[in-house]
């Protein structure tokens, strides 16, 4: 979805709004933000071939609707329908398109003659605003069938704006430093084909000492507005005609570019936006400001519904914001992928195609310092979370501020992904870099994730990867992290502090052991799918070891390689663990501890299933002479022959498998998710996507009846008196509460043999005269009474010899440990000061001090 | 507005362990001891149930009515023979109660301290005159084994209760029910009467002689002090004994609850008074005092902690409530005013079911850096920072924030002398945090660099940078000397552990690793640090 690169345009009655969205065109409900029709949907039924660059309502029937392409078309479209009804063809790209109702069957155009290639490159550079078209030409172009449709006015260096003022008497171009003000009215000269360039009555040019970015011609009256790059609106009054030099009048308020500016119907109001991330809205009568700030990100194009009511904005990150004109909150928010939009050089996909477990979402960087969730089969953003919170604020200076990055993110594999870790941080390369990870539990009520721990600083250097054990059954979770700085380290959830009155200890998470191995440097690490065993890739050598006992168990290498591995994976379910060095793929068994199977590949990704134990690699083959072949392959562990093969055109930018329960199910291969190189999702093989959006459509469905079941069931009677379904909802909370109650209640007495719990005890709570004769009930209640203490008190003896033993056995078991290599060695430390918790109280951390005594006991019985 | 601003986050650490807990921190409020002198040993303490929470001081030969609000004495009742004993103001803040060694019971008016009741039955000392529940009759106790119930208004003894077999020094009448009397005495029992039976119906064998009896106000568990010992029985049960403590060194003298009956205060002889936890009954704090502790009380509303000591010495300690505090209590009492128009009233306000309620945002309040930082005026953001006296991991959140907007140059550029002396201050303070020291090193070196070409200009910023000098020189030989205790360690665990798996530890170093940590950018300070020389 790329939402935010031209203007949008309000139907008449400003329910909807139209979106370019690269060659199809979106109808989206002002109310609901949900898509309602696509135009231009394919290109075999006559969409556009090319980026849609501009659409406009048919001046003379509203219902109608205009749309210019790159591809040199112009299309007519009944979109209520979304039937294509006209083509016109004009053969050149088509920037920028202008109309009039007085004018019905003449259209001015500007278009570029430079090749659609060049286009590209600049369309994806962050310039921010319109984008810079080389040498644009302006035509008028007649819907009539007749013998000269073009006619070409004037040329420019580059167009930045196209407006006809709403009385059809002038055109108006800005170009780089030059506005043009045609005078199109005047007569039939142009019309007879009679007018050139040269025409001093018709067209007039006016130089400003900046570069205009943003034009607006004032809805009642002969006023141009233009913002230029250094942040000044200029007002043009009294042009045209034979005045040489135009009154104008400035406004400055921004500190950056202008990026566009907007009259309301009534001429009141000019809105203005652009990098701030704040649109001011001047009261031109009395110069008066009004801001609204902190918009999230830039603006780059801002549209006034005709009725007047909303204001709706394009910004620099792929969304759209229309807000209410009459109090200025937000009335829809639409976003796309954010990712597309965002500088890729300070802000790379570092963290990949990340598959949510909860949903299958896939989450992936957004904007500096954001993770985004998104659902890639409706097309949809689901959830944007601020992993470095900030103010956005712009820079002072010409240099941009250094923005955080978030560099990894991993979820803990129970189904449901109750903890998710980052790791983000910010080297502005002047003061000391900041690296943290954090640790984020789900909350069920804000259906969101919630930070419960950050640690400042974890490693000296920068982390290479971060990954979750596999957790079966009551495993606790732990988190590996691997740095340049030659470390890995462990994590796991600890207890701060004790439990009271019920209320649970609070969690948080703490470094439980440090290790390294020579001195070289881990850049990746694996789990096994039972979690027993870590594998840790330092340079060319895999070490093995076990994460519990922090005991080295193992070595591989590759004896001829010495490259550095960079990718290193179990697989599920399998004893195959695969490694990847730039030019080699290696298959693992380590049930012999031998190389099963290697490939000599340039992996570029490798990403295991999560359901099977089939893994993905993409690679690039250069072969003598030819463009690079790019690749996608699946292989299964025992086998070096690819189970599938796919070629695409460009290089992927990321690759995960979709969960797919029912390929699970077949023992299929899941469909594969690519982020192609034009950052859109691709899904290959399973089952096609119009499938699975077809599924998650009748899912949606099936909700919405719901609602509208439940809608439905509001009686007249109910409307009036609000009682059944409100008592039913009233004695539903009321019970809920009630349970809650005595949960709590049970809770607070669960910790204490105490009167309250005897009192407690239902024999209390029934009148005496329905009970059982009190001689009979004695004993039995003596009984629960006087054993109460006792037991427990054994309970816990017996659980302290069981506990005992079993320390007992794990000292041994340690001792028996053989030892392999005398370079190897595992610092534990407390990492009291570095861990940060979050709302924690404070406490003993017990259970490291437990494991330092069990292997110091172990030292000393050797 | 789109989106709020977001105020400054402040950095969190973890609390390092073996710090004050919650329960500690919360006891520790109650400071500023003030001690008064009375004429011998304090016997007993009480506080008025009614605000504004007076209390009575029992001592030597006279009972004291202190005001809690200005610690002075408001009224002094001197009118015995002999030693006063247990001086008890009853629950609606009238009335007195005294006994006295002779085994007079008076009760006086607490306004003109005028005798209104004498009752003389008792032939031994009383230690023991009470208010009961029921507001007519108090309770006494006294040597001479018997405890009596009397009515006021007729100076007769309604009920006199024989059975203990030595001095009964503690007694008082169960809270919910009047008809219920517990005692305790030095034949080592604590005795529950009942009036409508009018004799012994539980006993109760504490092991010691009974100095303090006290009751859970719903009537089912009954705790006990004598000797060093406390013990908690369980009436439901038959007076089981449910709980045994023996967390004082001597004889535990006198008890007393808090407001809400969760926590347990004991003072003692071994000059201690101890809080307990009534979940667990564990020591949760414990306050020391110089002389014994012969009668401790906390005020109704948690505010002041009294303690009598055996020399004489009366300690009140008050604890500052904050406004939020003292307003909801005042909404508790005030709900319980029965009769007033509020009462009649109540609950009328609350939304109904199907009622649409309008929610009245809060506006939030932004602290004064904050307010700066919105409108980026940095320089005053940090200066009021400083200025206000924020905890040292505010400013450095604050800094931090700054180098995030890329402000900090701006914060720190145009300053004079007086105005770049907080920060300098703050500085020097605190470089060598080993938190905060990579961020400040950076400051360091941005100040140094801004305003080397003014140095010597003015003598209190020329002091303050060598002062950071020196500071920044004393931490590098320090570090120096860390890394080789660490060194030499290390050699003694690879020697050790050489034999073994190849696993060396240094937990010890672990406090050594917070600072070892923050070594790196240490010689980037020594370099501007030395060109102000």
């Amino acid at each position: 979805m790329r939402l935010s690169d031209y203007p949008v345009v309000f139907t008449s009655d400003s329910n909807y709004f139209f979106s370019c969205n690269a060659k199809t065109i979106r109808i989206i409900s002002v109310e609901t933000g949900q898509v309602v029709r696509i135009l231009s949907a394919s290109v075999e039924e006559g969409g556009h071939s090319n980026t849609v660059t501009c659409v406009m309502l048919n001046p003379k029937n509203s219902l109608q609707l205009y749309s210019a392409s790159l591809d040199g078309t112009i299309k007519l479209w009944d979109f209520n329908d979304a039937i294509l009804l006209r083509t016109f063809e004009v053969g050149t790209p088509i920037t920028n398109m202008a109309m009039h109702e007085s004018f019905p069957n003449d259209v001015y155009l500007v278009i570029t003659k430079k090749s659609t290639k060049r286009f590209h490159k600049k369309q994806y550079k962050k310039s921010g605003g319109l984008v810079a078209k080389e040498n644009s030409i302006l035509v008028r172009y007649s819907l009539k069938s007749s013998r000269k449709r073009i006619v070409r006015l004037l040329s420019s260096r580059s167009c930045s704006g196209l407006v006809i003022s709403s009385d059809g008497e002038y055109l108006v171009m800005t170009g780089r430093y030059k506005l043009h003000v045609i005078h199109i009215a005047a007569g039939d000269g142009i019309e007879q084909g009679g007018v050139t360039e040269h025409d001093e009555s018709r067209f007039r040019t006016y130089l400003t000492p900046d570069r205009i970015t943003a034009l607006a011609f004032h809805p009642t009256e002969g006023c141009i507005a233009t913002g230029d790059e250094r942040g000044r609106i200029t007002m043009w009054y009294c042009f045209g005609k034979n005045v040489d030099r135009p009154v104008t009048t400035s406004m400055h308020w921004h500190a950056h570019k202008v990026a566009d500016l907007a009259f309301t119907s009534d001429g009141n109001y000019l809105l203005s936006g652009g990098e701030e991330s704040v649109l001011v809205i001047w009261q031109l009568s009395t110069g008066h400001k009004q801001f609204l700030p902190r918009l999230g990100s830039e603006i780059k194009h801002i549209t006034v519904s005709p009725d007047d009511a909303f204001y709706a904005m394009g910004h620099q990150d792929n969304s759209v914001n229309v807000i209410r004109a009459v109090d200025l909150k937000i009335k829809t928010n639409i976003q796309g992928l954010k990712f597309s939009h965002t500088d890729h050089v300070t802000n790379p996909l570092s963290t990949g195609l990340v598959i949510e477990p909860r949903n299958g979402h896939v989450v992936l960087n957004g904007l500096p310092g954001t993770l985004q969730f998104y659902d890639p089969i409706k097309d949809q953003h689901i959830m944007e979370l601020e992993v470095f919170p900030r103010n956005k604020v712009s820079r002072t200076h010409e240099k941009e501020i250094v923005p955080p990055r978030v560099m990894h993110v991993a979820f803990s594999n129970d189904k449901a992904a109750r903890w998710m870790v980052t790791v983000d941080g910010r080297d502005d390369k002047e003061t000391t870099p900041e690296l943290y990870i954090k640790f984020w539990e789900y909350d069920d009520d804000s259906h969101t994730y919630v930070l419960n721990t950050r640690v400042d600083s974890p490693h000296t250097k920068e982390i290479t990867s971060c990954i979750f054990n596999p957790r079966q059954g009551n495993q606790a979770p732990m988190v590996v992290t691997t740095s340049l700085d030659g470390t890995f380290k462990v994590w796991e959830l600890t207890h701060q502090g004790e439990a009271r009155r019920g209320i649970e200890a609070e969690k948080a998470w703490s470094c439980r052991s440090t290790g390294f191995y020579r001195d070289m440097v881990p850049r990746a690490a694996g789990f096994a799918s039972d979690g027993s065993l870590l594998a840790v890739a330092y340079g060319q050598i895999i070490t093995l070891w076990n994460p519990y006992l922090n005991t080295l168990q193992g070595v591989l290498t590759q004896p001829p390689e010495n490259r550095p591995i960079h990718h290193l994976t179990f697989l599920k379910n399998s004893p195959f663990l695969i490694a990847a060095t730039s030019d080699h793929l290696y298959s693992w068994n380590l049930l012999t501890c031998s190389v099963w199977w290697s490939y000599q590949l340039k992996v570029d990704r490798l990403v295991p299933s999560q359901t099977n134990s089939n893994f993905v690699v993409t690679c690039s083959d250069r072969a003598q002479g030819s463009a690079p072949l790019h690749r996608i392959l699946v292989f299964k562990p025992m086998d070096p022959k690819p189970i599938r093969i796919e070629t695409i055109e460009k290089r992927a930018r990321a690759i995960t498998f979709m969960p797919d329960a029912s390929a699970a199910a077949r023992d299929a291969v899941e469909p594969i998710l690519i982020m192609n190189h034009g950052f859109a999702f691709e899904v290959l093989g399973g089952r096609s996507v119009e499938e699975l959006k077809a599924e998650a459509e009748q899912a949606a469905e099936k909700a919405r009846a719901m609602a509208l079941e439940a809608e439905s069931k509001k009686s007249l009677m109910s409307d009036i008196f609000g009682k059944a379904t409100a008592a039913d909802a009233a004695a539903a909370a009321a019970k809920e509460k009630k349970e809650k109650k005595q949960q709590q209640d049970t809770a607070a007495s669960r910790g204490m043999v105490s009167k309250k719990h005897m009192v407690r005890n239902p024999l209390f709570d029934a009148p005496s005269h329905v009970m059982a004769p009190v001689s009979s009930l004695f004993e039995a209640f003596m009984g629960q009474l006087l054993t109460q203490g006792k037991s427990a008190k054994e309970e816990s003896k017996a659980r302290k010899k069981a506990l005992k033993q079993q320390k007992q056995e794990q000292v041994q078991q340690q001792a028996g440990a053989p030892g392999n290599t005398a370079e190897t060695a595992i610092d534990i430390d407390m990492e009291d000061d570095v861990v940060e918790i979050v709302g924690a109280k404070e406490g003993e951390d017990d259970a490291i001090p437990s494991s330092l005594s069990k292997i110091f006991s172990a030292r000393l019985s050797l | 507005m789109s989106s709020d601003f977001k105020s400054l986050t402040v950095k969190k650490y973890p609390r390092l362990p073996g710090r004050k807990t919650a329960e500690s921190r919360y006891w520790r409020k109650f400071k500023s001891p003030i001690v008064v002198k009375e004429f011998a040993a304090v016997s007993s303490i009480h506080f008025s149930e009614t605000s504004p929470y007076d209390f009575a001081v029992t001592a030597s030969t006279r009972v004291q009515i202190y005001s809690s609000k200005t610690h002075q004495v408001k009224k002094t009742i001197s009118r015995f023979k002999d030693v006063a004993y247990s001086g008890t103001i009853r629950n609606d803040g009238r009335l007195v109660v005294a006994g006295d060694a002779t085994g007079l019971i008076q009760i006086f008016d607490v306004g003109s301290r005028a005798i209104l009741r004498t009752f003389r039955d008792h032939r031994h000392p009383v230690h023991v005159a009470k208010f009961s529940s029921d507001k007519t009759q108090i309770l006494s106790a006294s040597d001479d084994k018997t405890v009596r119930i009397w009515d006021m208004p007729s100076e007769t003894p309604l009920t006199i209760f024989t059975g203990h077999e030595d001095y009964i020094r503690a007694g008082m009448v169960s809270h919910d029910n009047p008809h219920l009397i517990l005692s305790g005495s030095y034949d080592q029992t604590v005795k529950l009467w009942d009036m409508r039976t009018q004799g012994c119906v539980m006993t109760m064998n504490h092991g010691a002689p009974v100095e303090c009896v006290d009751m859970f106000p719903d009537g089912g568990v009954v705790v006990s002090a004598g000797g060093p010992h406390l013990k908690v029985f369980d009436l439901l049960a038959g007076g089981r004994p449910m709980h045994s403590l023996s967390n004082h060194q001597k004889t535990v003298t006198s008890m007393c609850f808090d407001h809400s009956y969760s926590r347990l205060l004991t003072g003692s002889l071994d000059h201690h008074v101890k809080v307990y936890n009534v979940q667990d009954y564990s020591v949760v704090h414990s306050v020391k005092y110089p002389a014994p502790v012969m009668s401790v009380a906390l005020s109704p509303d948690d505010t002041h902690l009294v303690a009598g000591m055996a020399g004489g010495l009366l300690s009140i300690r008050q604890r500052v409530v904050k406004s939020a505090e003292v307003q909801t209590r005042r909404a508790q009492e005030e709900q319980a005013q029965g009769g007033s128009y509020k009462y009649f009233v109540r609950g009328q306000k609350t939304a109904g079911e199907g009622d649409f309620i309008v929610e009245s945002q809060k506006k939030r309040r932004l602290r004064e850096y904050d307010r700066y930082l919105k409108v980026f005026q940095y320089g005053n953001a940090l200066d009021a920072c400083l200025r206000t006296n924020q905890p040292a991991v505010t400013t450095v959140s604050l800094i931090q924030e700054l180098i995030h907007r890329d402000g900090l140059r701006q914060a720190l550029s145009g300053r004079d002398d007086i105005s770049l002396e907080p920060l300098a201050q703050f500085l020097v303070r605190n470089i060598n945090n080993p938190r905060y020291t990579a961020l400040l090193v950076d400051v360091t070196t941005v100040m140094i660099d801004m305003y080397t070409a003014v140095m010597g200009q003015s003598p209190l910023i020329d002091e303050l940078f060598m002062r950071l000098r020196a500071k920044v020189k004393q931490e590098i030989a320090f570090q120096k000397q860390l890394f080789s205790v660490i060194g030499s360690m290390e050699m003694l665990f690879a020697k050790s552990t050489s034999t073994s798996v190849g696993v060396a530890f240094h937990n010890e170093l672990s406090s050594t690793s917070n600072t070892s940590s923050s070594l790196a950018p240490k010689p980037s300070t020594e370099s501007p640090a030395a060109t102000i020389e």
